[in-house]
């Protein structure tokens, strides 16, 4: 039987030996990875642009960081760019 | 009665051993094995052996059941520790050998191990390729570690360091999916037994299970497959094209205000939105949208529409939006709308000049500090 003292109290050294990839995200990325899950998944760059409320620039530019880093899928359709999570997107959302 | 005592122990002493070195199921390993109770009967008979040997040299006084009792537990630990025994240790070669009765029992247990790892090895394939074939190993990695953290207790510093550098091994291995699949499937048979691994695998996201799931999109959100990932997006780009379809068809060229009264109307008759709740936290985006100090009318009344048909489908939000009147400038471009070009048409002097720029502050603000920062650039073409 483990000592009281031995008890963890939290279980924080599992996930950092686990998951340790620090994936830094601006505010913009954030509010998109946020919107995107509340969405369901997936939005177009208008809807994006009209919800997340940034400039095109700055938006486009976190949508590239996003994909750089894996977690958003950027496909074209129909004139829109549309913005999909990916599984690991979803952790960070 | 001294006899079974004696025989208890010196198999006890034996069971003991080899439960601590099986770590899944180790009863049912133990059970399931002819030469596991070949290796417990030995000890149990050697006990017997030690104890009838203390009795033939009298070496206490037997009057009584307890000093027989003890006589027995004394032969039953002895024969134990004597089996277990090295005189000494020799090397031949590069290997150390202990010398003495222990040599014996080390290779009986060798004998043992290797059989009963063979066999055991047969079921644990088995039962891992059964449960964990065409499970997605990113999903099922993250659930079962929260499953375990979040079931086990009692579970020490140095176990939770233990799993983790195994399962990160397991992540770093350039293996295909199927092959981490399965080994963090031995993983968890090794850490939490097959019950456990059979429980849990039921809920681990599937591979091949997305491809029907994904596609009906009827979820509310993305944690919809009971396992917190979804494991496979199949759906493609239709619904959000969909969904800026029909905000920029029906909203196109409408004026904020009738918007901003039409949508706190529906909220306040209480039919946009499912419940209080609901209802708020639209409310709350609604002024966020009115307030936000650097978007055009145009845009707020895109970003209204989205609030909207957020909660509501595309029959309920153009019944909703369509009896509108438009700016009654702006009604000649409205067939062609779905061309970005036109979601620039906008305040006079800018028209047609910032096409793509339209999300820039029309107000000449600097978009992060609010400063006025003069008239805007001319975009180069």
């Amino acid at each position: 039987m483990a000592k009281s003292a031995e008890r963890p109290t939290d279980k924080s050294l599992f996930w950092q030996i686990v998951e340790d990839r620090a994936v830094r995200l601006d505010h913009v990325q954030r509010a998109v990875l946020r919107y995107l899950a509340d969405v369901g998944g997936a939005a177009t760059d208008f809807e994006l642009r009209m919800r997340v409320s940034h400039p095109e620039t700055r938006l486009r530019q976190a949508l590239d960081g996003l994909a750089l880093e894996g977690l958003l899928d950027l496909t074209s359709a129909e004139g829109y760019v549309v913005a999909s999570l990916t599984r690991g997107g979803q952790r960070v959302a | 009665m001294d006899w079974v005592l004696a025989f208890v122990i010196g198999l006890g002493a034996s069971l003991v051993e080899l439960l601590s070195r099986y770590r899944d199921e180790p009863i049912k390993v133990i059970a399931t094995s002819q030469f596991a109770w070949v290796y417990l009967l030995l000890n149990g008979f050697l006990a017997l052996g030690a104890h009838a040997i203390l009795l033939d040299q009298s070496v206490a006084s037997l009057d009584s059941a307890i000093e027989r009792a003890g006589l027995a537990v004394a032969a039953g630990l002895g024969a134990a520790v004597i089996l277990r025994s090295r005189v000494f240790t020799a090397r031949l070669g590069d290997e150390q050998i202990s010398i003495g009765p222990g040599y014996v029992v080390d290779q009986l247990l060798s004998i043992i191990d290797a059989q009963i790892d063979r066999r055991r090895a047969l079921q644990r394939v088995q039962i891992v390729v059964d449960v964990m074939s065409g499970k997605d190993f990113d999903g099922s990695r993250i659930h079962a570690s929260t499953m375990i953290l979040g079931s086990r207790q009692n579970l020490s510093l140095q176990e939770q360091k233990d799993l983790a550098n195994q399962i990160r091994e397991v992540v770093d291995r350039k293996i295909p999916d199927q092959e981490k699949s399965y080994a963090l499937g031995f993983i968890l048979l090794d850490f939490m037994g097959e019950e456990f691994l059979e429980a849990v695998a039921i809920k681990l996201p599937s591979i091949t299970e997305a491809s029907v799931i994904a596609p009906s999109f009827v979820g509310t959100s993305i944690t919809d497959t009971g396992a917190g990932v979804v494991a496979s997006r199949s759906w493609g780009a239709s619904l959000p094209v969909q969904r800026a379809k029909v905000v920029r068809e029906i909203l196109t060229d409408l004026p904020l205000e009738p918007v901003r009264q039409r949508v706190i109307t529906l909220l306040d008759s209480g039919q946009l939105g499912a419940n209080e709740d609901e209802r708020m936290m639209l409310r709350q985006q609604v002024a966020e949208i009115l307030n936000r100090p650097n978007s055009n009318e145009a845009d707020k009344v895109f970003a209204l529409g989205f609030a909207v048909h957020g909660v509501w489908d595309a029959a309920r939000f153009r019944a909703a939006f369509a009896d509108l009147p438009t700016k009654p400038a702006a009604r000649v471009g409205r067939a062609a709308n779905d061309d970005l070009d036109l979601e620039v048409e906008v305040e006079g002097e800018f028209e047609g000049e910032f096409e793509g720029e339209f999300d820039r502050p029309t107000t000449g603000e600097h978009p992060a500090i609010n400063l006025n920062a003069g008239p805007l650039p001319v975009a180069k073409s």
